[in-house]
């Protein structure tokens, strides 16, 4: 589904991304792993087509066709979704009309009608249970005033209304209670089937015992220094990322 | 006065005065403030560059065109179709050129002893206020433009809301203009009694792209604890030129809330003035300016607060596209003895093009020292994050651009209390941004 060769990335003349390789294949969880400021919020920016980061080189394959040069919204209208780690508040667009022009976009582009206010009021409700929101929420500016949580909340409620193919999931985890951790990692696993593929970067293990990744890759200097099966991430959490260091030095790779 | 360039020169406004006639069939007490209004504007100079407060933009489209006294029209209520409010149906005046339409006008459904008309039909009883107040709260220095309108204007509209009654229609008053190269003079007076409620709506119309010069004066006077929502309307002709004062003269206890909306007019100067008169008073001095082409605004603002324990809000917030041109100087007083007053002030300019330019100078002048003030003011473009943000939720580039450009204004239509009045601004807020998307798509 999601292929990426060599892709490099700067921002402000600064290289970021220096020639990172991904697949992800439909059905599959990856979590990506990694030190601050490593790079991975960069990626899945990139990925959805953020103009402040400028590709330098590589490819970004979805099913097959180069994505770069498309805009953020060509993207999302194929299916790829971005799960913010900081959310925007958006003053003075609420949450309900942002979600509503989207989905039916989404839905244009896939050959569906298009939903009346009705109508999506009753899909969107049906997403609400899923990650057991409030309904005031989507009378509510875009994610302003929204605490961490709410916020991370809202992405949830978006991703599950957008229905996409591709969703990377940028530290969705963080700032969650173990109540919260616990719905949106059961609204994911719902959401989650064969045909649909995630991306998810985390700093932590315990998002991973709810969501079995297929594979952990560890980003480092903006490179993706290591990749393994699930065991990598308690191991991750149990030693750290320096011993990855010492083992690239003894291999002689940094 | 110490402009001696404006002193030498024959001023403007006194030939275009010269130039007209008033009917001598009008009631006495009009004459007799024409007059000192007609006085007033062959003794003041016309404002130059030089003069600070006009400092920022150029009068020259003013002076260079050729105007005359607005003749008597009639427009076609198909004409207006667009521009009514279903919440006003029964509460409406309509001036064509400056004079009442009887025609279009219906103000049956204002309560009781609530007036809304010309001076001759207005009820003797209501004549010892008015007479005492009317052109007592606008002049300001030496600002000719006042006086110019009190030496031209055609039908005057008094509101006259009596003690303890509360209006729940807006009156809505539409000074429509037509045709070429005419000047009119649209005043308005409103006196709340004690513990009175209005809201009136000041909604000023052109067609197409007619020329047209506009010295719109309006004048509130709020008794005690009397709450009066004023919201002007501006969406003249893209090629008129609008001169406006706004001023309101507060009692104990009253809360007064002003709006203005500016969407049209080549030239648009507002002057808001409010003088905060008496304690537990609140004043707001809230706008909203939409600009593109070569549109200039320019808004200064005077708000006095004279007695101590009030408050005050201005929010004023710029759209400006194209080669636009937006100056905001908003003058806050506090004087000596008024302790004890919380005023907020701010200027929001949202730039959509790189040629847009914004002068803004909000100025806190403060005598008191036991005062919470607070202003600023910020220049801005579309944020960056916040459209990447609803791109990547499938909105176009023109949806996001367009949400974003609502989203900036809404925080002004929202306070609005009439809702066709902000369903029909959020038509135009879409219009706006859709001609602005409409032509980033082309670059
Ligand atoms: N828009 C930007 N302007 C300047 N520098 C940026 C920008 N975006 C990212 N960077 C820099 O790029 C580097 C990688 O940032 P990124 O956000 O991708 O890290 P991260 O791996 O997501 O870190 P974290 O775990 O803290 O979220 C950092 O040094 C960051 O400061
Ligand atoms: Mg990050």
């Amino acid at each position: 589904m999601l292929k990426i060769i060599n892709l490099r990335a700067e921002v402000e003349g600064e290289e970021i991304l220096k020639g990172i390789n991904l697949e992800i294949n439909a059905g599959e969880v990856h979590a990506i792993m990694g030190p601050n400021g490593s790079g991975k919020s960069t990626l899945a920016k990139v990925v959805a087509g953020h103009p402040a980061y400028e590709v330098t080189g590589g490819q970004v394959l979805y099913n097959g066709e180069d994505i770069l040069e498309m805009d953020p919204d060509e993207r999302a209208k194929l299916g790829i979704f971005l799960a913010f780690q900081y959310p925007v508040e958006v003053p003075g667009v609420s949450n309900s009309m942002l979600i509503r022009q989207g989905v039916n976009n989404i839905r244009k582009e896939r050959g569906q009608d298009e939903f009346d206010p009705l109508e999506f009021e009753d899909y969107i409700r049906e997403k609400l249970e899923l990650v057991e929101m409030d309904e005031r929420f989507l009378d509510r500016s875009v994610n302003e005033g929204f605490s961490g949580g709410e916020k991370k909340r809202n992405e949830i409620l978006q991703l599950a209304a957008m229905q996409p193919k591709l969703a990377l999931m940028d530290e969705t985890d963080s700032g969650l209670d173990i109540d919260a951790l616990r719905i949106v990692s059961s609204g994911i696993n719902k959401i989650r089937n064969s045909e649909n593929a995630f991306m998810l970067v985390t700093h932590y293990q315990r998002i991973l015992n709810y969501i079995t990744p297929d594979k952990v890759h560890v980003l480092m200097g903006g490179k993706i220094v290591k990749s393994g099966g699930k065991e990598l991430a308690l191991e991750l959490e149990d030693k750290g990322y320096d011993w990855i260091v010492s083992d690239l030095m003894v291999n002689g790779e940094a | 006065m110490t402009d001696t360039k404006g002193e030498n020169k024959t001023s403007f406004l006194a030939e275009l005065l010269n130039k007209s006639k008033f009917g001598a069939d009008e009631p006495g007490f009009l004459q007799k403030v024409r007059k000192t209004g007609a006085e007033r504007t062959l003794s003041l100079p016309f404002p130059t560059s030089k003069v600070e407060e006009w400092r920022q933009i150029s009068l020259k489209p003013l002076e260079r065109g050729e105007f005359f006294q607005a003749e008597r029209t009639a427009v076609n209520e198909s004409e207006i179709s667009d521009f009514l409010f279903n919440e006003s149906s029964q509460s409406r005046i309509v001036l064509s050129n400056g004079r009442v339409q009887d025609s279009l006008t219906n103000v049956s459904g204002l309560v009781g002893d609530c007036f809304a008309g010309t001076f001759a039909d207005m009820p003797d009883k209501y004549r010892k206020n008015v007479e005492k107040r009317f052109n007592s709260v606008a002049q300001y220095g030496d600002d000719p433009f006042v006086p110019f309108n009190t030496a031209t204007f055609g039908d005057v509209i008094f509101v006259y809301v009596p003690k303890n009654i509360q209006e729940k229609a807006p009156l809505h008053i539409m000074h429509v203009t037509k045709g070429d190269a005419t000047y009119t003079s649209p005043r308005v007076f409103i006196f709340a009694e004690r513990h009175s409620d209005i809201t009136v709506i000041e909604d000023f119309i052109g067609f197409d792209e007619s020329t047209y010069f506009n010295t719109a004066v309006s004048e509130t006077v709020l008794e005690d604890e009397a709450h009066v929502t004023h919201v002007k309307l501006q969406r003249e002709s893209t090629n008129a030129i609008h001169i406006s004062r706004i001023a309101s003269h507060l009692g104990r206890g009253s809360n007064y809330n002003s709006y203005t909306i500016s969407i049209g007019a080549k030239l648009f100067r507002n002057e808001p003035l409010a003088l905060v008169d008496d304690e537990n008073a609140h004043a707001t001095l809230d706008g909203l300016v939409m600009l593109r082409g070569d549109q200039v605004a320019d808004t200064h603002s005077i708000l006095d607060h004279l007695k101590p324990n009030c408050t005050s809000h201005q929010l004023h917030k710029v759209i400006a596209h194209d080669t636009a041109k937006s100056v905001f100087n908003g003058k806050i007083f506090v004087r000596k003895d008024s302790q004890q007053i919380d005023a907020f002030q701010e200027n929001r300019n949202l730039l959509l093009s790189a040629d847009a330019t914004v002068f803004t100078k909000p100025q806190l002048e403060i005598f008191a020292d036991d005062v919470k003030c607070s202003h600023g003011a910020t220049i801005g473009q579309l944020s960056q994050d916040e459209l990447f943000y609803l791109m990547s939720r499938g909105l176009s580039q023109a949806q996001s651009t367009q949400m974003l450009t609502y989203g900036f204004a809404l925080e002004v239509i929202d306070n609005l209390p009439v809702e066709s009045l902000r369903d029909q601004l959020a038509v135009e807020v879409e219009r706006f941004a859709n001609s602005v998307s409409a032509q980033k798509a082309t670059v």
